[in-house]
């Protein structure tokens, strides 16, 4: 399994890889800085999954889920953010993600994501 | 609408222990800077129906500590973008969850960071709401919702 997080900040990112490692430690973890550079990603090799934050430079995370979609790919996909409010988490899953996990969160909250797509 | 000091310190205290591992307690005490050593602060703004900011102020050895567990490196391993980045992220999820708390429709701004020895980091027409003192092994650090003076009442 290949995921690929996105996150503008590299703590996040760390954070956000070991939770994964311990969960699936077989998955390939690629990582991009914005949605800009993770659309290009996707383009060129589409992951099995994307995590990926909502507030970013370039393009946000939810600009980036739409571009996806536009182009018909249907990559599975979840939002990790600190975004909670209620219509974040409806525009999230309007545009086609499958969860918004809210940071912080728990690494059971994590693993019980996981587990429920994998 | 107006948050309550216990909103702005769960917040505070699931940051604290959910990603970064680290016990904290409420100070009996104000914040003080020691000025003779590096001092940063975080800051995240939220626009909309509702405008305010949250100020995380933190002597730079906390800061390198929180980062510390972001990153699972030992403090002196990391250097100085990781530290930022970790304040960054940090503010940011005080402020996301802040703005969680507020109804309307809101943005959050990505975070800024300001360092030095004695400084101050102001938001113009804004006041303070909401300021808490913690101790995080030892070390204080403060974190401040400010609300924009035209809806402080509101």
């Amino acid at each position: 399994m290949r995921i690929l997080i996105v996150d503008d900040s590299k703590a996040m990112r760390m954070i956000v890889k070991r939770h994964v490692g311990q969960a699936m430690p077989e998955a390939e973890l690629v990582e991009a800085e914005n949605g800009a550079q993770a659309l290009e990603m996707v383009r060129a090799d589409t992951p099995d999954l994307v995590l990926c934050d909502w507030n970013m430079p370039e393009m946000t995370g939810i600009q980036f889920l739409r571009a996806l979609r536009e182009e018909g790919r249907e990559v599975p996909f979840g939002f990790v953010t600190s975004e909670t409010q209620p219509q974040m988490r409806e525009q999230a899953i309007a545009a086609g993600a499958m969860f918004c996990l809210a940071k912080p969160f728990t690494a059971e909250a994590f693993q019980d994501i996981l587990a429920s797509i994998s | 609408m107006q948050l309550s000091e216990n909103d702005l310190r769960e917040v505070v205290e699931s940051v604290w222990s959910a990603m970064l591992g680290l016990e904290l307690v409420p100070a009996d005490h104000g914040y003080a800077r020691d000025v003779e050593s590096r001092n940063l602060t975080g800051t995240v703004q939220i626009t909309g129906e509702w405008q305010g900011a949250v100020m995380v102020d933190l002597p730079e050895k906390l800061a390198r500590d929180a980062a510390s567990a972001m990153f699972g490196m030992e403090p002196d391993e990391l250097g100085e973008d990781e530290v930022l980045d970790a304040l960054g992220e940090v503010a940011n999820m005080i402020g996301g969850n802040v703005k969680g708390l507020i109804e309307g429709e809101c943005k959050l701004s990505l975070p800024t960071i300001a360092e030095g020895g004695d400084f101050r980091v102001a938001v113009p027409g804004s006041s303070t709401s909401v300021l808490l003192v913690f101790d995080c092994e030892g070390k204080p650090f403060q974190v401040k919702l400010l609300v924009r003076e035209d809806q402080a009442a509101a």
